[in-house]
């Protein structure tokens, strides 16, 4: 299978595990076949989109810091997510009592935290949103976005590239988009 | 838009589990004290508004906008491992 940018998908052996699978449609990747106990909970969804509280995480085949948050019940409704401390050290977060309840996070440690990206084609940039970084809960597959009340951090920071985007190879991806729609 | 004026100390309810309570009032600043349920999120208007303006723009990401070979992005540590707290991958 193929993703819009020409990735294959990994499959995961050790996703091959018991128990039901569920099917989800989306726009980007075509249909996936996830293992229901990686669907991830979002009892508030995320901010804007607090109707969608169904979530998992989906891998690229190529190694790197990003991955998708792919809604289950919008096939739309997909975000690019990192974890932040792969680029901002001593990114920090105060997280409340109420989130950990939300999430059923007894130790803090044991969360995970994720930052939503955005990319522009036009700028040829990616941010990262720090403002709102998602806090997960592995365990329990529960996760919340946070507000964080700073002026520390934004919901735009750039992300550090070594290099720009490369005009001639974004045309070979458009063509390859065009051939997929046929 | 329902408008209550109340004095410093007083409070009002949102529906039967949500209270809100005038603290203070110094000038143009009022504090306000808020009991709500764990599951009610709570956000100043600015920043609820700012990080749902930048999730509309996240969600518009086509799977041409992030090829991670293009973008070279200089982590910090190597990623190129599943990290151990996250689920395995999905199956695809």
């Amino acid at each position: 299978m193929k993703n819009q940018a020409g990735n294959e998908m990994t499959p995961d052996p050790e996703s091959k595990s018991s128990g039901n699978t569920v099917s989800i449609s989306t726009t980007r990747f075509g249909d996936v076949e996830v293992s229901e106990q990686l669907l991830i909970e979002f009892p508030n969804g995320l901010i804007g989109f607090e109707t969608f509280t169904r979530y998992v995480i989906l891998e690229n085949k190529t190694p790197g810091p990003f991955k998708w948050l792919q809604c289950v019940d919008e096939p739309d409704l997909a975000f690019v997510v990192t974890e932040p401390e792969a680029f901002f050290e001593n990114y920090d977060v105060p997280v409340t009592e109420d989130v950990l309840s939300r999430i059923e996070l007894t130790d803090v440690g044991a969360g995970v935290l994720l930052a939503l990206v955005t990319t522009s084609r036009k700028s040829a940039s990616v941010t990262v949103n720090l403002q709102g970084p998602i806090l997960f809960n592995p365990e329990k597959q529960l996760a919340c976005q946070l507000a964080l009340q700073t002026s520390e951090y934004g919901t735009q920071h750039p992300i550090p590239l070594e290099g720009p985007l490369e005009e001639e190879t974004k045309d070979q991806k458009n063509i390859t988009l065009e051939e997929e729609a046929c | 838009m329902l408008v209550l004026t109340r004095m410093r100390e007083e409070s009002l309810m949102i529906g039967e589990n949500i209270e809100v309570r005038v603290l203070d009032v110094r000038g143009d600043r009022v504090r306000l004290g808020i009991v709500a349920p764990s599951e009610v999120a709570i956000y100043r208007a600015e920043i609820y508004q700012a990080i749902q303006k930048e999730n509309m723009e996240a969600s518009r990401t086509e799977g041409i906008d992030v090829d991670l070979q293009l973008l070279r992005p200089k982590a910090r540590k190597d990623f190129s491992k599943q990290p151990k707290d996250l689920p395995p991958s999905s199956e695809l």
